[in-house]
C-alpha cells in the first residue's frame, strides 16, 4: 500500500508541474495588463508605469519569468501579490480557511444525506424523495445559481430580514464566542444549504442507481434465501458494493473542494478562494493566479488519491491487485 | 422664583443627554468596496476603493464641497498673490495619528517626492508649482511658475494631494513602504484599525482630531462586495450605510428611489460617456464622416435605451452642468439634429459609397464587459448606424485588456468610455483631447492633435478668474464640436445610495470623509 501511494505521488510531480507551467503561459497569453488595475482612470506619470513594470518583473521576456518562478518554486517561494502588495501564500492561506468553513460541512452533509436518499429512493422506493433528486439535480444543471441565489436574498434577507445577505461576519460588532459561532452559521445558512443541495442530488442520484443495480445481485438474492434480515443485508452486503461509483463522486465532489464554489461565493459576497481567484483575474495578479493554480492542482491530485485508497478499503478486490502488484 | 429640585436637575442633564444620543454620536457606518483596495494611498493610485479609505485617513490643505467651494482641512486659511503665482498658507495644529504633530515640511515633501511624482490627477498641479517654501512650521508657501486655475480645488485628497507624514516616508520607496500598503498614518477624522482583505478595511474615531467634537460616528468599515447586485442587496438588508456612485448600478436606482428607508446623493462631480474615433483609421478620418455618425445617432434615444433614462442626452463636447465652462453656440442639437437621411449625404459626400450589401464601411467598437450600460450603449449605436451604412462590430472586453488596446496601442476602431471631470475642466475633461496625454491611460487615444486647442486648454487652465476660464473652454469647445474626434454622447447623473438614517454626507466631496456622518434615531 505505501508503495502505490508513493508511486501515485511520483506520477503527480510531473503532472503538477505540467498544470504549472500551461497556466503560466495561458495566463501571459491572454490579453491585459496587471499594472492597469493598479494605477486608476486618469493619464499616469510614465515614469510611475515603468517603475511598476520593472518591480513587478514584467519587462522581462515570459520565458525569463516563467524560469525565475519555477525557480522561486522551488525554493518554496510563492511570490508577492501585485495588487494586493501581501505574500501570496498569506492571501491563499487565509482564503483557503474561508472556503474550508463553507465547503467542509457542505462536503459532509451531502455525502451522507445523498447516500442515505439515495438508499432510501431504491430500496424503500419512496417516489417523493426519486422527484426531489431528479429536481434538485435538473434544477441545479439548468437555473443558475447567480439566479437562485439572488432570489434566496431578495426573498430571505431584504423581505423576511431572516437571514444575513452578505459575507461570512457581521461588522457592526458581535460578541466573541458563541454569539460570533452563531453568526457564523446564520452566515453559512444560505450559501452553505445551496451549495449541500447542488452536491447532494449528484451523489443521490448516483448512490440511487448504484443501490439499483446491487439490489439485483445474486448474492442479495442468496442471502435473502437464508434468511438474513433486510437491515444485514442491506448494510453488509449491498451498501459496500453499491458504494464505489459513490466514492467516485464525492471523490470528484472533493477535487471542486476549492474552485467549484467560485458562483456560491460571488454570489453571497464569502470571501473565499472562488471570490480571490476572480478578483485577481480581473487584476491580472499573474502570481495570486500560479498560486491557485498550484493549490488547486494539489488539491486534485490528493483528492483522486484519495479516492483510490477508499476504493481499496472498500472493495477487497481492488485491495488484493495492488498487492500482488 | 422657586429653586429648581435636584432631581428635575437630573431629568433635564439626562434629557439633554438623551437628546444628543438621539441626535446621534457613536455607531458603526459600513460603506460598500468594489474590490480590496491596492494601497491606501489615494496619492499614488486613482482606483475608487483606495480612495474610498485613503480619504477618510488623510486629509489635504483644503476639501470641495458638492457646490464647488472650498472649504478649509488642514490649512485654516491662505492668501493668494494678486498675480495669482503665490498662495500662502497658514496650517492647523493637527497631530498625525501616531502622535508626530503635522508641519510645513510634510506638505512639501508630499507635494515634491509623492504627488508629483505619482499622482495621475496631481500632474496638473505639479508642473504649476515651481517651488515650495516652509517659513514656518504652521505656514508654507507654493510659488507657480504661472497661475493654475484649479490649483486650490486640486489641493484636497481626492486630487492626490492627501498631506503624508514625512517621518515615515522619507529615505523609503513609497510604493512598498508599509504606510501606503497597509497601515496609513494621517491626520484625519477615522484612524486605521484592520484589514482583512476580501472582507473589510477597519478605521476607528480620531480621538485627537483637530476638530473639537467630530468625528460622530466611532468606526466606520468598509466592506468588500464584488458583486455589483449584491451591494444594493445588502444595502435594503440594512448590513450597508452607503454605496459610493461609482459602485451602485443605475439600474438600481429605482429600487431605492422613492423609498423612505433611503436617500439618493447625486454624484458632485459630473461626468460624460463618449464615444472615442480613432482618426488613424482611414474610415475615420474624414471629420465628415464624424459628423455623420453623429447625425446617425439618435441622442434622446440613447438615454432611454441605454441609460434607463438617467442623466441627459449630451448637447457639448464638455458638460452642461459646468456651466461657465459651457459655450452657447455649440449645440449638438442644433449642430447635429438626429437626420440619418443628412447623415447619409454627407457620408456619400465624403467618398464613402454604400456597397452591394449596403454598407459603407465596418468599425469594431470596444468597451467594458463589466458596464451593463455600456453593453446596451453599443446595442442602439449598432442599430442606428446600420441605418447609414456603418456596420458595428461589438467588442467587449475585460478593463485591463480594452484599457492598453484603445490607451497604449490604439489599436481599436471606436471605443465607448465614460471620463470623469473631477469638477473641473483642467483635471478630468481636456485629457481627452489634449496632445499631452496620448498613450497614456485615460488620456488621448484618438490621434487628434490640435495646437489651437492645445493652446486654449493651456489658457483655461492658466488663468485664475472663471470668465477668463470658461471663454477659453466655450472656444476650445467650438473646434471640438466641429472636429468631433470624440462624440460626446451622454452626460452622467449617477447617485449614491444611502440609509436614510446616516446623515451628514450631503456636504461631502466624492469620496466622502464620514468626518460629519452621523445616525439619526
Amino acid at each position: 500500500m505505501t508503495r502505490f501511494i508513493l508511486s501515485r505521488l511520483g506520477y503527480a510531480i510531473p503532472v503538477v508541474l505540467a498544470v504549472l507551467v500551461t497556466n503560466f503561459l495561458l495566463t501571459r497569453l491572454v490579453p491585459g495588463d496587471p499594472v492597469t488595475a493598479l494605477i486608476g482612470d486618469f493619464p499616469a506619470p510614465p515614469d510611475y508605469v515603468a517603475r511598476l513594470r520593472a518591480e513587478f518583473g514584467l519587462d522581462e521576456s515570459v520565458w525569463t519569468q516563467l524560469g525565475l518562478y519555477l525557480r522561486n518554486l522551488a525554493q518554496g517561494e510563492l511570490g508577492y501579490s501585485f495588487f494586493n502588495r501581501q505574500p501570496v501564500i498569506d492571501l491563499i492561506a487565509e482564503r483557503t480557511v474561508n472556503t474550508l468553513i463553507l465547503m467542509v460541512p457542505v462536503l459532509v452533509l451531502s455525502s451522507v444525506l445523498g447516500v442515505l436518499l439515495g438508499m432510501l429512493a431504491a430500496v424503500q422506493k419512496v417516489r417523493w424523495i426519486d422527484v426531489t433528486i431528479t429536481a434538485l439535480s435538473l434544477g441545479g444543471k439548468s437555473i443558475p445559481i447567480f439566479w437562485s441565489g439572488q432570489v434566496l436574498i431578495l426573498l430571505l434577507a431584504v423581505h423576511f430580514k431572516l437571514l444575513p445577505a452578505q459575507g461570512m461576519h457581521s461588522l457592526r460588532g458581535v460578541e466573541p464566542g458563541w454569539p460570533a459561532f452563531v453568526d457564523l452559521v446564520e452566515h453559512w445558512l444560505m450559501p452553505g444549504l445551496i451549495a449541500t443541495a447542488f452536491n447532494m442530488a449528484i451523489v443521490a442520484r448516483v448512490a440511487r442507481v448504484s443501490f439499483k443495480e446491487a439490489m439485483l445481485g445474486d448474492y442479495v438474492t442468496t442471502a435473502s434465501a437464508t434468511g438474513l434480515p433486510r437491515r444485514t443485508i442491506l448494510f453488509g452486503h449491498v451498501l459496500p458494493n453499491a458504494l464505489i461509483p459513490v466514492v467516485t463522486v464525492i471523490g470528484h465532489n472533493l477535487t471542486n473542494l476549492l474552485t467549484g464554489t467560485i458562483m456560491v461565493e460571488a454570489v453571497f459576497g464569502w470571501p473565499g478562494i472562488g471570490e480571490l481567484f476572480m478578483s485577481s483575474i480581473a487584476s491580472r495578479d499573474y502570481p495570486v493566479l500560479q498560486g491557485i493554480f498550484l493549490a488547486v492542482a494539489l488539491v486534485t491530485v490528493l483528492a483522486n488519491l484519495l479516492t483510490d485508497i477508499l476504493y481499496a478499503v472498500i472493495d477487497p478486490r481492488v485491495r488484493d491487485s495492488y498487492v500482488r502488484a | 422664583m422657586r429653586p429648581m429640585p435636584m432631581a428635575a436637575i437630573g431629568t433635564a442633564l439626562a434629557l439633554f443627554a438623551g437628546a444628543a444620543l438621539a441626535q446621534g454620536t457613536g455607531g458603526t457606518a459600513i460603506f460598500v468596496l468594489g474590490s480590496d483596495p491596492s494601497g491606501l494611498n489615494r496619492n499614488l493610485s486613482t482606483s475608487t476603493p483606495d480612495g474610498l479609505v485613503a480619504c477618510k485617513v488623510y486629509e489635504g490643505l483644503v476639501d470641495v464641497t458638492p457646490e464647488g467651494d472650498i472649504v478649509p482641512r488642514l490649512a485654516e486659511s491662505w492668501e493668494i498673490s494678486e498675480d495669482g503665482t503665490t498662495y500662502t498658507f497658514h496650517l492647523r495644529d493637527a497631530r498625525f495619528h501616531d502622535g508626530t504633530p503635522f508641519t510645513s515640511a510634510d506638505v512639501k515633501y508630499t507635494y515634491e517626492e509623492i504627488s508629483g511624482k505619482f499622482s495621475s490627477v496631481f500632474s496638473g498641479a505639479a508642473k504649476a508649482i515651481e517651488s515650495i517654501d516652509t517659513p514656518a512650521p504652521d505656514e508654507v508657501v507654493l510659488h507657480l511658475s504661472k497661475p493654475y486655475g484649479p490649483l486650490l480645488r486640486t489641493l484636497n485628497c481626492t486630487q492626490g494631494a492627501a498631506i503624508l507624514p514625512k517621518h515615515l516616508y522619507e529615505g523609503t520607496d513609497p510604493a512598498t513602504n508599509p504606510v501606503t500598503t497597509s497601515e496609513p498614518v494621517g491626520t484625519g477624522p477615522f484612524m486605521f484599525d484592520e484589514w482583512r482583505r476580501g472582507q473589510y478595511v477597519k478605521l476607528a474615531k480620531n480621538p485627537d482630531y483637530w476638530e473639537e467634537g467630530l468625528p460622530y460616528l466611532d468606526a466606520v468599515i468598509g466592506q468588500v462586495l464584488p458583486q455589483a447586485s449584491s451591494r444594493t442587496q445588502a444595502l435594503m438588508a440594512g448590513e450597508v450605510d452607503y454605496v459610493n456612485f461609482t459602485l451602485l448600478p443605475s439600474n438600481d436606482y429605482m429600487m431605492l428611489e422613492g423609498n423612505p428607508g433611503f436617500t439618493m446623493i447625486p454624484s458632485p462631480v459630473p461626468a460624460i460617456d463618449v464615444m472615442l474615433a480613432n482618426t488613424r483609421n482611414p474610415d475615420l478620418a474624414d471629420p465628415k464622416v464624424r459628423q455623420a455618425m453623429m447625425m446617425a445617432i439618435d441622442r434622446s434615444q440613447l438615454l432611454a435605451t441605454a441609460f434607463n433614462g438617467i442623466g441627459a442626452a449630451a448637447t457639448m463636447p464638455f458638460t452642461n452642468r459646468m456651466g461657465w465652462a459651457a459655450d452657447a453656440d455649440t449645440d449638438f442639437d442644433a449642430l447635429y439634429p438626429y437626420d440619418p437621411e443628412k447623415a447619409n449625404a454627407l457620408l456619400d459626400e465624403a467618398g464613402k459609397a454604400r456597397g452591394a450589401d449596403g454598407t459603407r464601411f465596418s468599425l469594431s467598437v470596444k468597451y467594458f464587459s463589466t458596464e451593463s450600460d455600456s453593453q446596451l450603449e453599443a446595442t442602439a449605436l449598432k442599430a442606428m448606424l446600420r441605418e447609414v451604412g456603418i456596420e458595428l462590430v461589438l467588442e467587449p472586453g475585460e478593463r485591463v485588456s480594452v484599457i492598453p488596446a484603445v490607451f497604449t496601442n490604439f489599436d481599436y476602431d471606436l471605443a465607448l468610455v465614460a471620463y470623469n471631470s473631477g469638477g473641473d475642466p483642467a483635471i478630468g475633461l481636456t485629457r481627452i483631447w489634449s496632445s499631452a496625454t496620448e498613450g497614456r491611460n485615460f488620456g488621448n487615444p484618438t490621434g487628434y492633435s490640435s495646437p489651437e486647442v492645445d493652446a486654449l486648454f493651456e489658457e483655461g487652465q492658466t488663468a485664475t478668474d472663471r470668465a477668463t476660464r470658461g471663454r477659453a473652454y466655450a472656444e476650445a469647445q467650438r473646434i471640438l464640436g466641429r472636429d468631433l474626434p470624440v462624440l460626446t454622447l451622454h452626460e452622467r447623473i449617477a447617485q449614491s445610495g444611502v440609509s436614510a438614517k446616516l446623515q451628514g454626507l450631503e456636504e461631502e466631496y466624492y469620496l466622502p470623509s464620514f468626518r460629519a456622518a452621523r445616525f439619526a434615531e
